[in-house]
């Protein structure tokens, strides 16, 4: 009788102690994971204040076109996940772009992400939802902002591209775990595995349940445990799901 | 002996270790965790303040007005940057992101701006933390010099940092204490933030040449550590637990 009351004892001592491992594991995976995107972006969020600064003054223009271009590609190997950066004016014509030089004529103003910037003020980040691109096979994530001259008037976009799926840091992902990361309007982003089809409807979940909490949720029929976390200042939200 | 009783002992032993191998990976994930968190937040301010650098280095005789305005932005766009100055070769303050014109203060004798004046390269140094004289509130200086293009020394440029901002509180184990140390043996910031380490403890974090676990006393109290080495900023991050009684 003893033993088998102590037996009982242990094996849910370590199943507590199995959950709550689990529980810490599962939430700094997903806070880790938000942590990585949020720098990476942060970096290009940074870069983007430096050229679009930089396009605000008049004497810029007196730069050569080619050491702009140079100078455009040395930021772009500074930042990691960072594919490409360019200018345009504010009829988005390009104008510096960091992938070809001379800068092909290319007229972008039906793009979301010029529009969208152009409605933006003076220190803000527009991020744009992944688009597929034709030349290369993988999807582009753009980010913009405005450029201002120094009267305040709007007279180009800054825009920096990046591959989103480097917003997830693959391996540090368990082999069972589902990742994704959303615009808080739904929009996904990216997630890995990159073919996930069954998600939970994310902005419901969101208002169901409180962030960075544990929570037993059916996914297509199977029992996971899933987390949602904050990238509070890119209004992003990450998903994490471990399947048992 | 018998055998309920070696039996009861046997169990008892395997929950206290399993309860043990469960603390050391609590504090070891915490660790990581902040780690991972304050290399990204020194990481953009990082790039931020060699961002800024390299637009003073540009045209040293640009407007205060533009320059001032132009670091403001960068300022506002990073966590933990409170501001961005810049000083001449000889330590005069010449360009302030949170004021404008900037005071005309001599910054000669602070220790963050005699260390970079006199570097002649561009890596970022992390000074010791202090109280601002003006502000009275605690930060942590992070300073380069402004170099021309034949390395010859134009100035200095520094981060005001806030160092709260380089541990992320609501992602710790309940009763742990989260530290950054610079190589100095001086503590960055800690969380509770009245934590007192004493000296020798510290100087063991400093002589780790690896992550890994240190154990010691506090106030006679058994306390477990795990220390990460940011190398690339000679920075320690230790999340301590004392142990159970």
């Amino acid at each position: 009788m003893v033993r088998f009351f102590l037996l009982t004892f242990a094996f849910l001592f370590s199943a507590v102690h199995a959950h709550a491992g689990m529980d810490r594991e599962l939430k700094l995976s997903a806070l880790y994971q938000a942590v990585h995107a949020q720098g990476l972006l942060r970096s290009a969020d940074i870069t983007l204040v430096g050229i679009t600064s930089l396009f605000s003054h008049k004497e810029t223009s007196a730069i050569n076109d080619l050491i702009i271009h140079n100078s455009l590609n040395r930021h772009v190997d500074r930042v990691p996940g960072l594919s490409a950066l360019f200018t345009t004016d504010v009829n988005g014509n390009l104008k510096h772009d960091s992938f070809r030089y001379p800068t092909r004529s290319l007229n972008l103003k039906d793009r979301a992400y010029i529009n969208n910037a152009l409605r933006l003020t003076n220190n803000e980040l527009y991020i744009g939802e992944p688009i597929k691109n034709a030349i290369v096979a993988y999807d582009s994530l753009p980010l913009s902002r405005p450029i201002f001259n120094d009267q305040g008037y709007i007279t180009g976009v800054g825009v920096a591209v990046m591959t989103p799926d480097h917003l997830l840091q693959r391996t540090k992902i368990c082999k069972k775990c589902v990742v994704s990361i959303f615009k808080t309007n739904g929009t996904k982003i990216v997630s890995f595995p990159a073919a996930v089809e069954a998600q939970p409807d994310i902005q419901k979940f969101m208002a169901d349940h409180p962030d960075n909490t544990i929570v037993d949720l059916t996914i297509n029929k199977l029992p996971t445990l899933t987390v949602w976390t904050q990238i509070a200042d890119y209004d992003l939200v990450l998903l994490y799901s471990y399947f048992k | 002996m018998d055998s309920d009783m070696l039996y009861f002992v046997a169990l008892l032993l395997s929950i206290v270790a399993a309860q043990s191998t469960y603390a050391a990976d609590d504090i070891r994930d915490y660790a990581e965790f902040q780690a991972f968190h304050a290399e990204k937040t020194i990481q953009a301010i990082d790039l931020a303040l060699l961002d800024s650098s390299e637009l003073i280095e540009r045209n040293p005789e640009a407007e205060e007005l533009v320059l001032h305005t132009t670091l403001a932005k960068y300022v506002e766009r990073t966590p933990g940057l409170r501001a961005i100055i810049s000083t001449n070769r000889t330590g005069q303050l010449k360009i302030d992101s949170f004021t404008y014109p900037a005071k005309d203060i001599d910054l000669s004798d602070r220790e963050y701006v005699k260390t970079v004046l006199n570097a002649g390269e561009r890596d970022l140094y992390i000074g010791s933390p202090l109280v601002g004289r003006s502000s009275g509130a605690a930060f942590v200086p992070f300073a380069r010099s402004l170099l021309d293009s034949d390395k010859k020394t134009l100035g200095a440029i520094a981060g005001i940092i806030h160092p709260g901002f380089l541990i992320k509180q609501d992602a710790l184990c309940p009763q742990c204490i989260v530290s950054l140390f610079n190589d100095r043996n001086e503590v960055l910031v800690s969380y509770p933030s009245n934590t007192h380490f004493p000296g020798e403890f510290i100087e063991k974090i400093n002589a780790l040449n690896t992550n890994g676990v240190l154990k010691g006393t506090i106030n006679e109290h058994k306390i477990q550590t795990w220390v990460i080495i940011l190398k690339k900023y000679n920075v320690r991050v230790s999340v301590s637990k004392f142990a159970n009684k």
